[in-house]
């Protein structure tokens, strides 16, 4: 199991080099522009307004920087000051990290349904769904991603997929749009 | 694709069955709605469970069912002093299926301080249920037992008062008096009416303004009732002055009282689309109030039938309109507070 | 001094809420479904409470608080069961159930280790609902102390303790908690009712509910991670064969070893009540003290299949559950993900989370821990009696489960407001999740910010306003005050030292 790993960028000025983690700068990058949606929708209200969220927003940005700072970038090949010393393609969990002191119970699995690409399809598979429930109805869609998704996984058998999906889909439309009557 | 077996599949199946038998089994003995009942009709409350706004409803829904012969179901949309619930019963279908619960003057304040993109007109009005007053509180060991001495306090001291909400009724109370007496006083918004009761009951404010069926009347013992923003003496809370009675004419709409109304508001076009199904509802709330059975159960709930006040649609309409004059009149006040800060 | 703190009258109330069939009918469902949850391999006791917060709308909200804490402790049991027969634990509180665990299934042994689990789980349980029982009401008067200020300093000492009790980056975890607190701005502010970063969308005005930020980061995550990870079921056999007299075995090795038991009791009560740390630590530091103080014979058997090992394990996991609800109960400040989710469950259902929880709604609280009691006498009885037939759940492929909980967390997360931002913040969320667990940021330290976002801006505005608008008078307003800087000055140099 390896998981992508963002590359490490180099740049070379006189003697010099910095590299760049690409991979620690997404999250504190989501957090900067997120940021600057915030300043931007919020600058023209009165103080009282932003007595806490204003002086929050600005830790919010220094804490960002720093991290980048100290995670993503390393000059002269030095690793950063905070580095975790993970190899990159081990997939960190809260479990692992721990199980790491005694036996592995993480153990992954050799079923060629479990890859990162098909990871990365559910996530765009689950877009879709989002995008298109209210379109074209909640029974409809969750029949479909639910039978689209089995079959990524490795299932097969053509009953059983559609057993599932129906089965699934009309539990949970029992229990949520009927019972629960929430507008899906 | 051999990886699967018999006993897998049957684990599955029996676990599938299992779990939604338990859940919708369980889901009718924990109480809830039948199943495969599709006629309801959805109460919009633009609050939180357990608010006023919330319980007020919560009382009147099982009556209302019965003399309608239909399921109530109550949601909760609370957020944006109301707007996030208003919006909600603004785009419903006009078909009497959807209304709402609501409240003057935060129906208006939303179109007045905010975006709300609805007025007045874009709503049929059912019937009013009860007005609660603007009324002051303080903790009890504070040098002062009224309106009239807390002023003269403020003059000197300076002083704290806790709002429930930026934009309603009590900010309008705070600002007016604040403004009529050039006080200076400090007011501080403590989100609602239970913020503003702990506040009051802690000691941390020196005055708060709530209504008083809201700050619920099991407490009279522990504060001082200052006064409440009305001409005369209100029923909930038998040891409050009205401002009128103190001689605080000078602040504006003493005479015609400040307070909160609570309403029955259904989408805009329902009376005209569907005047049977308006009218329906219309007869059925009203006939609510005559309800002994309703009577006894508000009379539990701290009181409540000393202020409940039904209005037929047309008087209801009026009040909608009034309140929103009023606000409209001092608008500049609240927004002066708003934008100074 | 007690009788102020244990004011009978809402422990009353609360026995008599327990006496309604109802209620008794939630508990014994919570619990059973609990189990059954936690015994899916890759689902915790954290996703088991946030699908199921949902759910419980429709409930009024005893039963339905009282449904879900029965969940968390059969789901807390329940992780254990897959990391017993299959080596794949539950959730995070299981992983060192796996380490003798297994090896005792691979000695053919599962019905006893299973057996052995839920007795320890069972009484560990009982303990910490009754040390939650005792040192709740007191804490919670104290509680009542706490004014703006203090609730505001009490937020940021939450979120600089984690990275002290996690060991992760300081600066990554109050970055991930600063982001969580400014999720929680967005808005309405609370003076002004002025909208902040609401992206146009009219449900923002009320915030971005947290239970959907949880659903996002805990379940979503969680699927998605599944979708490569995969578990390791298909290599494996049913192994919950076995006969009764290894039931019995399981009694007997439990009763033999009570200092074993106790010491895990302890550690869980205890690791479970500070902020940040739950049954993922409790169980390690629980076991490495039985390895430490056991004889080097037996200490050498640690990891080989040894059942010391196993009671280490489930006695520390599963008292964490009372010691986390002694922070979340009284302060409403949560201490792991499962009870974030459970407080996420009380407000959504009319609850004011924080000090003055026991005083507006002390039957509700107390009825809900007075039932802990009851569910982990039912988690002793399911365990003993059946934990052969919830094993069966621990062989459920992983490619069944990923399209369901992925459906049911987006069905969720709209249920929860009926809002369809709420679909796409879920989502966003799980992604932001993945980045979380990728680069090793503490997922608590943002759910954590997230919820705490209302207090502590509440508290910073409203204490500046109260306190006169000076910063001395704000930080210095009283002794609890004060004691709050010192304890997050404190975690934050510890931190700094361990780093």
């Amino acid at each position: 199991m390896t998981r992508p790993t963002p590359p490490v960028v180099t740049v070379s000025a006189g003697s010099r080099t910095i590299s760049i983690d690409t991979g620690e700068l997404l999250f504190p990058g989501i957090v900067l522009a997120f940021c600057l949606y915030y300043y931007w929708d919020t600058y023209a209200l009165p103080d009282l307004s932003m007595l806490y969220a204003g002086p929050l927003l600005y830790a919010t940005v220094g804490l960002a920087v720093v991290t980048i700072l100290g995670q993503a970038i390393s000059i002269d090949g030095d690793t950063g000051l905070e580095r975790s010393e993970r190899p990159p393609d081990e997939p960190p969990t809260e479990s692992a990290e721990l199980a790491s002191e005694g036996a592995t119970p993480e153990t992954g699995t050799d079923d060629p349904a479990f890859t990162v690409r098909n990871a990365a399809l559910l996530i765009g598979l689950t877009v879709v769904y989002i995008a298109v429930l209210d379109v074209i109805g909640f029974l409809v869609a969750t029949i479909a991603f639910l039978a689209i998704t089995l079959y990524l996984f490795g299932e097969r058998d053509p009953t059983r997929i559609a057993l599932y999906s129906v089965g699934v889909a009309f539990v949970v439309w029992i229990v949520f749009v009927q019972w629960l009557r929430v507008p899906l | 694709m051999g990886y699967e077996t018999t006993s897998r599949r049957d684990v599955l199946k029996v676990g599938a069955v299992g779990a939604a038998g338990i859940s919708i089994y369980g889901g009718e003995v924990l109480g809830v709605v039948d199943l495969f009942d599709e006629q309801h009709i959805t109460v919009i409350v633009p609050w939180a469970q357990g608010g006023g706004t919330d319980r007020a409803i919560r009382v009147t829904t099982p009556t209302w069912s019965d003399l309608q012969g239909i399921d109530f179901v109550v949601e909760n949309y609370p957020g944006g002093s109301t707007q996030v619930g208003g919006e909600q019963v603004y785009n419903a279908e006009p078909d009497g299926t959807t209304i709402a619960m609501w409240n003057l003057p935060q129906m208006q304040a939303t179109w007045l301080f905010q975006d709300a993109p609805y007025r007045t007109e874009d709503f049929d009005y059912i019937g009013t249920h009860h007005w609660d007053p603007t009324m002051w509180f303080a903790p009890p060991d504070r040098p002062y037992d009224d309106l009239e001495e807390f002023i003269e306090y403020a003059r000197e001291e300076g002083a704290t008062v806790g709002i429930t909400a930026a934009i309603g009724n009590t900010a309008l109370s705070a600002l007016l008096v604040d403004e009529t007496y050039d006080l200076d006083l400090s007011i501080v918004n403590m989100e609602g009416g239970s913020g503003v009761r702990q506040a009051v009951l802690a000691g941390d404010i020196d005055a708060g303004v709530n209504q008083p069926w809201a700050f619920d009347p099991d407490h009279a013992d522990d504060v001082t009732a200052l006064g409440s923003h009305t001409p005369d003496q209100q029923e909930l809370w038998p040891t409050a002055p009205a401002f009128g009675e103190l001689g605080l004419d000078e602040i504006p709409l003493v005479e015609e009282g400040l307070g909160q109304w609570k309403l029955i508001v259904a989408p805009g076009g329902l009376r005209d689309r569907y005047p049977d199904r308006f009218e329906e509802l219309a007869e059925s709330y009203a006939a609510v109030f005559e309800d002994d059975e309703f009577q006894t159960r508000i009379e539990e709930q701290g009181g409540l039938d000393e202020i409940a006040d039904y209005r037929g649609p047309e008087e209801t309409e009026q009040e909608v309109e009034e309140n929103a004059q009023f606000m409209e009149t001092y608008a500049d006040v609240i927004e002066n507070f708003i934008y100074d800060q | 001094m007690i009788d102020v703190v244990f004011t009978p009258a809402s422990i009353e109330a609360g026995l008599g809420i327990l006496t309604d069939p109802y209620i008794l009918l939630a508990i014994v469902l919570g619990t059973a479904i609990g189990v059954v949850f936690g015994a899916i391999p890759g689902f915790s006791a954290t996703m088991t409470i946030v699908l199921f917060t949902p759910v419980t709308i429709a409930f009024e909200p005893t039963s339905a608080l009282i449904f879900l804490v029965s969940a968390y402790g059969g789901a807390v049991y329940g992780g254990s069961i897959p990391a017993i027969l299959i080596n794949t634990p539950g959730a995070p509180g299981s992983v060192v159930t796996c380490w003798d665990g297994y090896e005792l299934t691979k000695q053919g042994r599962a019905v006893y280790t299973l057996a052995v689990s839920a007795i320890v789980s069972g009484i560990a349980g009982l303990f910490a609902a009754a040390v939650l029982l005792v040192f709740a009401p007191p804490i919670s008067s104290f509680a009542l102390n706490f004014g703006p200020p203090e609730m505001f300093l009490l937020a940021v000492f939450a979120l600089t303790i984690i990275p002290a009790a996690k060991g992760s980056s300081l600066s990554k975890a109050l970055l991930a908690g600063a982001f969580g607190l400014l999720i929680g701005t967005i808005g309405n502010d609370p003076q002004l009712s002025q909208s902040r970063a609401t992206f146009d969308q009219t449900a923002l005005l009320d915030g971005v509910d947290f239970i959907v930020v949880l659903i996002g980061l805990f379940v979503l995550t969680e699927v998605f991670r599944l979708g490569y990870r995969g578990t390791v079921v298909t290599e494996d056999n049913d192994r919950t064969g076995g006969s009764l007299s290894e039931v019995y075995n399981g009694v007997r090795a439990v009763v033999s070893r009570p200092i074993e038991t106790i010491r895990g009791m302890f550690i869980g009560a205890f690791v479970g009540s500070l902020p940040g740390a739950g049954a993922d630590v409790a169980n390690f530091v629980s076991y490495n003290e039985a390895k430490r103080w056991a004889s080097d014979e037996l200490a050498s058997r640690f990891g080989n299949g040894t059942i010391e090992g196993v009671i280490a394990a489930d006695s520390s996991n599963n008292a964490t559950q009372g010691g986390a609800l002694i922070p979340t109960l009284t302060l409403g400040i949560p201490g792991s993900g499962a009870t974030a989710a459970l407080l996420g469950a009380i407000a959504l259902h009319g609850l004011n989370p924080g000090p003055g929880l026991f005083d507006s709604s002390g039957d509700i609280v107390y009825a809900m821990i007075l039932s802990l009691f009851i569910g982990n006498v039912l988690i002793l009885l399911y365990g003993v009696s059946g934990s052969q037939y919830f094993g069966k759940l621990a062989y459920i492929p992983v490619r069944y489960i990923i399209p369901a909980v992925t459906v049911l967390a987006i069905v969720g997360a709209f249920a929860v407001r009926n809002a369809t931002v709420d679909l796409y913040i879920v989502l966003l969320f799980g992604i932001v999740g993945i980045l979380f667990v990728a680069y090793d940021y503490p997922l608590v330290s943002i759910v954590l910010g997230v919820i705490l976002g209302d207090i502590a801006e509440s508290g910073f505005v409203t204490g500046w306003l109260l306190t006169g608008e000076s910063a001395t008078a704000f930080l210095f307003n009283s002794p609890i005050a004060i004691g709050l800087l010192v304890l997050t000055a404190l975690s934050l140099v510890i931190t700094v030292l361990k780093n």
